[in-house]
């Protein structure tokens, strides 16, 4: 791929997505679309280029490239300090803060959901630690991406042995089918788990998204510039309740991004509190 | 009862909007209006809302922009919409039909036309 070649596609999925890739990741991206233009059969990456650019199956095409950018790699119960202060401390304040509202559920979202595994995670968290105390609390779990192939794979809660690696025996036991090398996740799990499609650039639609006690967004502002992230993270911030705690990966911060979170501290991880 | 149920009505003509809401008010009903779509999408988180009534062609998002962004979104995916539009021709209609409208109305319109279709889809009784 030309450099110029590359610097086109960069601005188009920028304006696209608000995803930038950096110069150091041309060849990042340079495989990943060199899948889609073998699978189309076309002959190089400019008319892959024309296809998203300018072709009348753009709009059919632009998900597909979608997919093709972003890293769906995850597994059940990764970030477990997160999960940790979220059971023992976060819900326990959010709850309390609520006084007599105890039947308004628990709304929890996660934002780059992937295939699904830290939204379920969050789920049987709830059966397996939340409802033995709370026995009158509902949870809403949502979970969006900006793929629609991870969404599908979410939808069907069927998993490989990658991705439940990292999972207590206990939960994999209760949880899970195992058949073959597949593991089906329990129903029951899957029924408080809702999957849409959502570009988090996407302004209107980010606006819908509302009234979320608490958010994980973890390992997705690294894709974006700093301009984007500012807007991400105010949709982020104005989809939560008061009182509502924010969740980003190790890696990030909202140094720079953002100074309307309070940063609350824990044993290996921090959360970000809308107050 | 209709008293406490809501209606947002989605139109860029202020007159459309000023009629839709008082034919609904007077039978009770709650109703907020918005101006597009955007200006929808930014009212609905809001508060609850019953029932969209919206038209189609509006500037910065059209109605079937709007809907559409409610078809993807977990919150507002059952919430009934009803087109109400100039355009009657048959792709619209089935574009509305496709993204699950509940009815579709075309301009001009009468007072009892509307109530009946809102009553449709929001009983007396409930």
């Amino acid at each position: 791929m030309s450099d110029d070649m590359f610097r086109q596609f960069r601005d188009l999925i920028y304006q696209q997505t608000g995803i930038y890739f950096l110069d150091n990741k041309k060849y990042l991206l340079e495989g990943r679309l060199a899948k889609r233009v073998q699978v189309l059969n076309l002959v190089d990456f400019d008319s892959y280029y024309q296809l998203v650019k300018f072709g009348t199956r753009r709009l059919e095409e632009l998900p597909h490239l979608y997919n093709a950018i972003t890293i769906n790699e995850t597994f059940f119960f990764r970030n477990e300090p997160q999960f940790e202060a979220f059971e023992r401390t976060l819900v326990p304040q959010i709850l309390a803060s609520r006084r007599n509202e105890t039947q308004r559920p628990l709304r929890v979202w996660s934002a780059a959901s992937s295939s699904g595994e830290e939204a379920y995670t969050l789920a049987m968290i709830y059966f397996e630690r939340l409802k033995p105390l709370y026995p009158w609390l509902n949870i809403e779990i949502v979970g969006t991406d900006i793929s629609h192939g991870v969404l599908e794979i979410a939808r069907q809660g069927v998993y490989r042995e990658y991705s439940v690696r990292n999972m207590p025996k206990e939960y994999l036991d209760k949880y899970f089918q195992r058949d073959g090398v597949r593991y089906h996740l329990d129903s029951r799990v899957r029924s408080v788990v809702r999957f849409d499609h959502l570009n988090l650039f996407d302004r209107p639609r980010m606006r819908l998204m509302s009234r979320f006690d608490v958010v994980f967004c973890a390992n997705v502002l690294i894709y974006f510039d700093t301009k984007s992230k500012i807007q991400v993270v105010s949709d982020l911030y104005d989809a939560m309740n008061p009182g509502g705690f924010l969740f980003i990966g190790y890696a990030e911060s909202l140094h720079g991004i953002s100074s309307a979170f309070k940063l609350i501290n824990f044993p290996k991880t921090v959360a970000y509190k809308k107050e | 009862m209709l008293m406490g149920k809501t209606v947002l009505v989605v139109d860029d003509s202020p007159t459309v909007r000023k009629f839709v809401s008082v034919s609904l008010e007077m039978q009770g009903f709650s109703v907020t209006s918005a101006c597009d779509g955007m200006d929808a999408l930014e009212k609905l988180p809001r508060k609850r809302y019953d029932l969209v009534i919206t038209d189609l062609n509006m500037p910065n998002m059209d109605g079937f922009a709007l809907i559409r962004s409610l078809r993807e979104n977990a919150d507002f995916k059952e919430l009934p919409v009803i087109i109400l539009t100039s355009l009657s021709d048959q792709a619209n209609k089935e574009e509305g039909t496709k993204l699950g409208i509940t009815s579709y109305v075309v301009k001009p319109f009468s007072l009892e036309k509307i109530q009946y279709e809102v009553s449709k889809y929001i009983s007396w009784a409930d």
